[in-house]
């Protein structure tokens, strides 16, 4: 299994898309810090603040859709190669070779995320951004999962669906995802059964913009918001144990 | 040693799902506390009618700087 997660690293690291997501993600932070300043009116919040606040936003946001490029047709072109049934005479069960190539694709989006996130990592180097080293490094952490949580979500829908459907769907989640909190705010507000009932289906959706408060509070170091971190840990464990039991329930009807 | 493990993975998702559940009020920051405070001085329902504003349970905890 691990053999297999080196395997998938190594075929799809180091490609064209890394080197564009790099760039990408140094434009957007450059563009952010030299001139993305997120005020309202009668609410001044500190300008450092804000602006990393934002730049945390974006590149979550960017992070989202990269992993979904990244993963949405993996699993369906693993399926499609012969390398399935050699890997299976091998000793290694369909269903862990789905899990694994699941890992990967998180794995993977990690990475990826991180080249995005490099340029920031150098301002807050040289530059003053109110945190230390710890805030820091946990804040970075939930950014990754949350990434890596995208990329296993759209791999288990991979396990079943076509890679386009897919892509159309992991770019919805994103999207719904990082205005999770105030779509559904509207929706509880419209006094209507129908919205109550797509509100509360909502909650199914990984509700990206509350990781990524999470992280903010880390980064700033203002972490008092431990229902975050209960919603956050909570749809860690039900990625991981839906892509579990996807890819057990998958592996056993496939035939060699 | 394979069903310990299926065991302990329900057991820590049991565990967090009953915090989520003791540990419902989220406790927000001091940005967050003046944007409440601001929006409870506004009339919402003279432009939304219905609209509840307390629609999210929040602890106030208020830092001291």
């Amino acid at each position: 299994m691990k053999a297999l997660i080196k395997l998938h690293l190594k075929e799809n690291i180091g490609g064209k898309s890394f080197i564009l997501f790099g760039i990408l993600g140094g434009l957007v932070t450059l563009l952010l810090l030299t001139g993305g300043e997120v005020t309202m009116a009668n609410n001044p919040t500190e300008e450092i603040i804000s602006k990393f606040g934002t730049q945390w936003k974006f590149l979550s946001i960017i992070a989202g859709f990269a992993s979904v490029t990244i993963s949405m047709g993996t699993i369906e072109r693993h399926r499609k190669e012969k390398r399935t049934e050699l890997l299976a005479l091998h000793g290694l069960s369909i269903d862990k070779q789905l899990f694994a190539l699941s890992i990967g694709n998180a794995l993977v989006s990690m990475i990826l995320s991180t080249i995005l996130a490099l340029v920031l990592i150098l301002i807050i180097l040289f530059g003053n951004a109110p945190t230390n080293l710890i805030g820091f490094i946990t804040a970075f952490i939930t950014y990754l999962i949350s990434t890596g949580m995208i990329a296993l979500i759209v791999s288990v829908l991979n396990m079943f669906l076509p890679s386009i459907v897919v892509a159309i769907l992991g770019v919805f989640i994103v999207i719904i995802g990082s205005f999770h909190q105030i779509i559904q705010g509207m929706l509880l507000n419209n006094n209507q059964f129908i919205s109550y009932i797509i509100a509360k289906v909502m909650n199914i959706l990984p509700p990206l913009d509350v990781f990524n408060r999470l992280t903010r509070s880390l980064f700033f170091l203002e972490f008092n918001c431990s229902y975050d971190l209960i919603v956050f840990l909570i749809f860690i464990w039900m990625t991981l144990t839906i892509v579990y039991l996807t890819s057990k329930g998958v592996g056993r009807y496939e035939k060699i | 040693m394979k069903r310990f493990k299926g065991i302990l993975w329900m057991a820590i998702g049991v565990i967090l799902i009953g915090i989520f559940y003791i540990n419902h009020a989220p406790i927000v920051d001091a940005h967050t506390i003046d944007l409440i405070d601001k929006a409870h001085k506004i009339n919402f329902d003279k432009y939304w009618s219905g609209f509840n504003i307390n629609i999210y349970p929040v602890k106030y905890i208020r830092k001291i700087y």
